[in-house]
């Protein structure tokens, strides 16, 4: 049956995808044809392959010679030492027959071309943008950290330590401060009690209901100082739109998931900042 | 069960590759030796083809094309991956006696592959002699648009839009084969196709 794709009533597209077929497509019309494509469009695509493949095994001539006798050695034994250790990845082929008519599609050679170098372009910009200064960052104290993201971000939460469900014996004071912009955030701490690391350690959680329903792991820290302390956030997730911060006390190492038995301090986000 | 050489080598079967190099080691390796000019080269070549071959065995599906057609997919692909890179291809002027010979009724071992073969070699027929000429020139030998253009002394567009076009005729020509056994409903869109032919 023909196929009544868009590309049949798109005479440009379907010269590229000869084009491409023939291998002659220059880099302005890959991109073109990138941009152009829809799904539909596979089959033609696969459709002007098949046609040029065939086309080449009508054009060959008998060849009298046969391949080089180490050639074929050399490739049998490759091949005999690839099917001795993917014999999964042949079956999972069979597996999903059908799905796919080419080994490599255009579609997907073009999509890692230009994947490829959308990264390297991405990399580029990125080191080109990068601030000087950003390695002096790093030498940068915590705190002086923490005033400088408050200092330079527009969306940051800043919001105080309250009692949790199971408070310290002792007050405690300080703040959370969370930039979604950054992805970056401080914890501050004024009278934390200090903890043995060998015994339990601090857990910082994020909760996010835009997110998951679970919280999002923070970090592990310890308080070995009296004082102000500050702390880095280390999310191990993306936040999208924090609603709550929570210090749970843990075994060392941290947990994946906390029974939050020992919970002392939560800071509410009252009015969430995108 | 008869199950295909790929399908075996997909399966894992290592007697199928003897079979597999058999029947199409010497395909793949003339094509490799008439695209790529130093023999080295194509010897690599040829190794690579295969080893995507045997990567690749599991997608061949025969209702999509004729395993032989899948070699030569999988091949092409490589040659031309590797002309890019190297941008060292073929002169016209290097293999211009050859097209002398270029009937298309030469015999060749298409008979015993895939029913595709033959309706593309009836297909080519149908085409301009000039849409003939020059696909035989980019997919036979792997002659870039630029040379053939400077080669033939056709403008480039003209070179590109009768490959193209002629790929597609033959494209369509080969479907409707599939669909219709009577070729003249086939003919008679070529002459009208053929007369929109350049740009």
């Amino acid at each position: 049956m023909m196929s009544q794709s868009d590309s049949y009533f798109r005479p440009d597209l379907i010269e590229l995808l000869a084009g491409d077929a023939l291998g002659e497509l220059d880099t302005t019309e890959q991109q073109r044809l990138l941009q152009s494509l829809s799904e539909t469009d596979q089959q033609n695509a696969d459709e002007l392959h098949v046609a040029a493949a065939a086309l080449q095994l009508v054009l060959a001539e008998p060849d009298s010679t046969s391949m080089p006798v180490d050639l074929r050695s050399r490739i049998a034994a490759e091949a005999f030492s690839y099917l001795s250790t993917h014999p999964s990845d042949a079956q999972v082929q069979l597996v999903v027959r059908g799905e796919t008519t080419e080994a490599l599609s255009w579609r997907e050679r073009l999509a890692w071309l230009t994947a490829a170098a959308s990264l390297i372009l991405a990399l580029g910009f990125w080191a080109l943008s990068r601030p000087v200064d950003e390695n002096a960052k790093i030498a940068l104290s915590p705190a002086q950290a923490r005033a400088d993201l408050m200092a330079q971000v527009n969306d940051g939460v800043e919001v105080a330590w309250t009692a949790g469900t199971t408070p310290f014996d002792v007050s405690v004071f300080g703040d959370v401060v969370w930039s979604n912009s950054r992805q970056q955030g401080f914890l501050r701490f004024v009278g934390m009690p200090i903890n043995d690391p060998s015994s339990e350690q601090y857990q910082l959680w994020i909760i996010d209901p835009m997110r998951d329903d679970e919280p999002i792991d923070g970090g592990v820290f310890d308080c070995t100082g009296e004082g102000e302390v500050i702390i880095p956030i280390d999310a191990k997730l993306l936040v999208i739109n924090p609603a709550a911060f929570a210090v749970t006390i843990e075994k060392p190492g941290g947990v994946v998931v906390s029974d939050q038995k020992r919970l002392p301090l939560l800071a509410k986000v009252l009015t969430p900042k995108g | 069960m008869n199950d295909s050489i790929l399908q075996r080598i997909a399966a894992g079967d290592q007697l199928a590759v003897d079979d597999c190099l058999n029947r199409y080691g010497g395909l793949v390796w003339s094509l490799a030796k008439r695209w790529i000019a130093n023999p080295a080269d194509a010897e690599d070549l040829t190794q690579e083809i295969f080893v995507e071959l045997w990567q690749q065995a599991g997608r061949f599906d025969p209702a999509v094309a004729g395993e032989a057609t899948f070699v030569a997919m999988i091949a092409r692909r490589r040659l031309i991956d590797r002309v890019r890179k190297d941008s060292r291809r073929p002169t016209a002027d290097a293999i211009v006696s050859d097209l002398v010979d270029k009937s298309t009724e030469k015999e060749n071992q298409a008979a015993e592959w895939a029913d595709e073969i033959a309706k593309a070699k009836r297909c080519l027929t149908r085409l301009s002699n000039e849409q003939q000429e020059i696909l035989h020139l980019v997919v036979h030998y792997g002659v870039s648009h630029a040379a053939i253009s400077e080669r033939l002394s056709m403008p480039l567009g003209t070179v590109k839009s009768y490959a193209r076009r002629g790929l597609i005729q033959l494209r369509d020509c080969m479907k409707l084969s599939a669909d219709m056994p009577a070729m003249s409903n086939a003919s008679a869109s070529f002459q009208t196709l053929n007369t929109n032919g350049s740009r």
